[in-house]
């Protein structure tokens, strides 16, 4: 489609699908961070999101950093163009990665109800029913602490790695990096949430603290 | 229109009607009478009868003739909507003709083209094939072409590189001659200024000397004295003596216009190395724009690389065969395989008839090794017959030779009795028939049981080779499928490992066509960064103070330097740790503020720490926010403050409860309770 030309219904479901995901990132990798104390709780505050008490960081730096990283993304997501966002959490005396959180994206197509006899109309999902999934992954990610190893306050820090395209229009501010991946680490999947246009799988891998 | 019934219908009710009354009237009549219709017309009519009938008949007739004429006008009219109709459709009709007319040759039209466009579309076809040969022997060449032309490019650009950065070197060592000349030309050119001012003046000087002498040559002239003439000396030398100084600035003067020429070719030099440097630089643009190309070349590569691994995953990896010599080798294989397939297919019908033949071969050879059982059973039997009818033959023989003896015997008494010789013979005689009849019975009874036994075996054979060849059959049908399946499963498994080798090489190509990004700016880099910085500092420090004698006193530089980047990582501490405890004041702030909201609706009471450790209680109910209570929990003093003297109810208020709560009881939960509950009510009293 040409620049200029009017947006499609399709289109703009695909903005605001991709503006669903880029904010489910934001707010999934501001729990990360606050669940697994990489930064202190004081450093966040309280904001109602998904229904839920969600925390989000005051800091200005990580905010910015999050911010810039959040803008970029919401364009290559509403141009196809990332397939996983990873939020690595690196020890800062050994630069071991101990754990990974993995973001799988992909394009999805609408489930086609399934009357017989009638023609096949796609399934449209609704704000509440993306919420409700949205939720379960958070709540999900805030138990992710009963089993995942502790980490001491202060020694860890993070990372966010996005695997893009090769073909993607990349700015300066980005560079390459190596996928910081944990070998022999334990995975954990979680559920998954679906918009009409996209579908976020969550995955996290840890090293055990014996190995 | 005489006969339309609205004209002549009224007539007929004024004429006739009126007089003896239409039936309306009748009814009327028989109303008013109560009698029959029929009978009081009759005794009322009488007479007019007969007219009365003439007059309906009349205008029956009259509605008749109106129908008639209707139905006439109807005929006519529809006479006229048929003709019309018949107009139309004849209408329609030549139209319908003239659009079968103009179909038909539009059918015929359309054939024709259909005809043409199929020519067409043969010879294209044949071009096209043509085409698509000649277009693939294109891309080839130009694959090849791309490829010499990649070549060429990396060349070039090593080249170039090479060359861009020798000229760089030149142009650096050029800007530098030029700077050292500009200095030197400055230099030079002020020395020249200073020198054609010396010049000048020296020549204005000599003009000056050169009047003087003049002057004192005519004065030589008119008065001549030995003093004069040892001035004129000195002058003289003087003046030779600036001539001679003259000509050496002469002489500097042209070795310095020298050095100016050589300066100007300099500056030429440099022109023409700052026009190189331009042309450089459009060189290099040509090169950013062949990197783009180079870029995109890439791209294509990647997807050539792409379709080649597509292919290579049909091969072994190890395989370095090129895709042309692939399909020709695939064709030859093709072909080679059709053949083998025929000799396959051709062996295979051999097979199975020989298959049939081994069957049916097999089968003959049960059947006669049953036949053979059977004829070997038969031979035993046989055997032991013939035993018997040897051993009966030799009880015969022995039989026989008795009877020889007997009969010899005989003969020599039948000498003595003919007649009982005779009986004796003729009973010999029917001994031998019996025996004779006895063997012909024996011999024909073997044949009998041999053939007996031949039937039945027969029958039994039938069955057998009918259930061997059911048998048999089903056997070579098992054989089948199960080769059948055994093909069916080895393609299966091929494929499968093909399509593992697809699945490998895409993981691959995905892998490679994706792009691991992070932000260049992020906490992990700018941590490392840090620590990397102190390292280098620490590293440098330690190498300053292993090389420095121990006889120095001073202090390396770089200790300085790493002190003071601990400084700075000290003081992101400090801002860090500043940054926290901000924010636990906000935080600590907020909690406060919720607390002394929750006391100030729970209990009525708005509590101030004030820094002087009392507490200072405002009531919800005073109207005055002065009016408050000061609480030292530390020095267990109360004290009320007052703003003015309207409050003095609120102060008597407090006075009483302090006497009685405080002071008596000593609760002072129980007295603020109590002030919150007096405050209320005199403020509800005042709002009544």
């Amino acid at each position: 489609m040409s620049p200029d030309s009017a947006p499609t219904r399709s289109n703009v479901a695909l903005r605001g699908s991709s503006q669903i995901v880029s904010e489910f990132f934001e707010y999934s990798i501001n729990s990360i961070l606050y669940q697994r104390g990489i930064y202190p709780p004081e450093d966040f505050q309280i904001v109602k999101k998904y229904g839920l008490n969600m925390l989000i960081t005051n800091d200005e730096d990580i905010k910015a950093y999050v911010r810039k990283i959040m803008n970029q993304l919401h364009r290559w997501v509403s141009h196809d163009k990332i397939s996983k966002l990873i939020v690595a959490i690196i020890s800062k005396d050994s630069g071991d990665v101990v754990e990974r959180w993995q973001f799988d994206l992909e394009i999805s197509t609408p489930k086609e109800s399934e009357d017989k006899g009638t023609s096949t109309i796609p399934l449209q999902k609704t704000k509440e029913d993306i919420q409700k999934e949205i939720q379960a992954i958070i709540r999900q990610i805030t138990a992710s602490v009963t089993f995942l190893p502790t980490l001491e306050t202060g020694d860890y820090t993070f990372n966010v790695l996005v695997y893009a395209d090769a073909n993607a229009k990349v700015p300066s501010e980005w560079i390459d990096s190596d996928s910081k991946e944990i070998q022999n680490g334990e995975k954990v999947k979680f559920k998954s949430f679906s918009t009409n246009s996209h579908k976020v799988d969550t995955l996290v891998s840890y090293k055990l603290n014996n190995e | 229109m005489d006969s339309s019934p609205f004209i002549d219908n009224p007539a007929n009710k004024s004429g006739g009607g009126s007089r003896y009354g239409s039936p309306f009237r009748r009814i009327s009549f028989n109303s008013v009478n109560g009698l029959g219709s029929d009978a009081g017309t009759a005794v009322v009519g009488g007479s007019g009868n007969d007219q009365n009938k003439v007059d309906e008949l009349k205008s029956e007739v009259n509605s008749l003739n109106f129908v008639v004429s209707d139905l006439r006008n109807q005929i006519e009219l529809n006479k006229i909507e048929s003709e019309q109709k018949v107009n139309d459709l004849m209408k329609e009709l030549s139209q319908q003709h003239l659009k079968n007319d103009n179909l038909s040759s539009d059918q015929v039209f359309i054939y024709n083209q259909n005809k043409e466009l199929n020519s067409k579309l043969a010879h294209i076809q044949e071009n096209f094939t043509g085409e698509r040969s000649k277009y693939e022997n294109e891309i080839k060449d130009l694959k090849n072409e791309l490829f010499q032309f990649k070549k060429q490019y990396d060349e070039v650009q090593t080249e170039s590189k090479y060359k861009f950065s020798q000229m760089e070197q030149e142009q650096h060592n050029n800007e530098l001659q030029i700077q050292n000349l500009n200095t030197l030309n400055s230099n030079i050119s002020d020395e020249l200024t200073a020198k054609d001012e010396m010049i000048r003046k020296l020549k204005l000087k000599m003009n000056e000397q050169m009047s003087t002498i003049e002057k004192l040559n005519s004065d030589l002239m008119s008065i001549p004295s030995k003093d004069e003439i040892a001035s004129v000396q000195t002058i003289n030398k003087q003046l030779s003596e600036q001539v001679t100084y003259i000509q050496e600035l002469e002489l500097k003067n042209l070795t310095q216009a020298e050095q100016i020429k050589k300066l100007t070719l300099n500056k030429q030099n440099t022109e023409i190395l700052k026009e190189e440097k331009a042309a450089l630089t459009k060189k290099l643009t040509k090169i950013d724009e062949l990197n783009d190309t180079i870029n995109d070349l890439n791209l294509q590569l990647l997807n050539l690389q792409q379709e080649n691994a597509k292919w290579k995953v049909y091969l072994n990896e190890e395989d370095d065969v090129k895709i042309e010599e692939f399909v020709k080798n695939y064709a030859l294989l093709k072909e080679e395989n059709i053949l083998l397939q025929n000799n396959f297919n051709q062996t295979e019908n051999e097979l199975k008839n020989s298959k049939n033949l081994y069957n049916e071969l097999f089968i003959t050879h049960e059947s006669l090794s049953k036949n053979f059982n059977t004829l070997s059973k038969n031979y035993e039997n046989i055997g032991k017959l013939n035993n018997e009818l040897e051993q009966q033959k030799s009880l015969a023989f022995e039989e026989s030779n008795f009877l020889r003896e007997q009969l010899k015997n005989l003969d020599q008494e039948l000498s003595l009795n003919e007649d009982d010789k005779n009986k004796y013979i003729q009973n010999l005689e029917g001994l031998v028939d019996e025996y004779k009849t006895k063997i012909d019975d024996l011999t024909k009874k073997i044949p009998k049981e041999v053939s007996n036994k031949r039937q039945r075996t027969e029958e039994d054979e039938a069955k057998d080779e009918d259930t061997t060849r059911n048998f048999q059959k089903s056997v070579s049908r098992l054989e089948d499928e199960n080769f059948n399946l055994n093909n069916k499963i080895s393609k299966l498994l091929n494929e499968n490992s093909v399509l593992i080798k697809k699945l490998q090489s895409l993981e691959e190509i995905k892998e490679k066509k994706v792009r691991i990004l992070q932000l260049r700016n992020n906490p992990f880099l700018n941590d490392q960064f840090v620590k990397k910085e102190l390292l280098e500092a620490l590293t440098k420090e330690n190498n300053d103070l292993l090389q420095k004698t121990p006889l120095g006193e001073t202090i390396p530089k770089s200790l300085y330097e790493r002190s003071q980047l601990e400084n700075q990582g000290l003081d992101r501490k400090i801002n860090e740790l500043n940054k926290r405890i901000q924010r636990l004041r906000e935080i600590f702030s907020a909690k406060s503020l919720e607390f002394i909201d929750a006391v100030y609706s729970l209990l009525g009471f708005k509590l101030e720490f004030l820094p002087s450790n009392k507490i200072k209680l405002i009531s919800k109910y005073t109207k005055n926010d002065k009016n408050c209570l000061l609480i030292d929990p530390v020095k267990q003093t109360f004290k009320t403050s007052k703003h003015n003297d309207e409050d003095d109810v609120f102060f008597q208020i407090c006075d009483n409860l302090i006497d009685f709560w405080i002071k008596e009881k000593n609760d002072i939960p129980c007295f603020l309770a109590a002030l919150t509950l007096e405050l209320f009510e005199k403020n509800q009293s005042t709002d009544q």
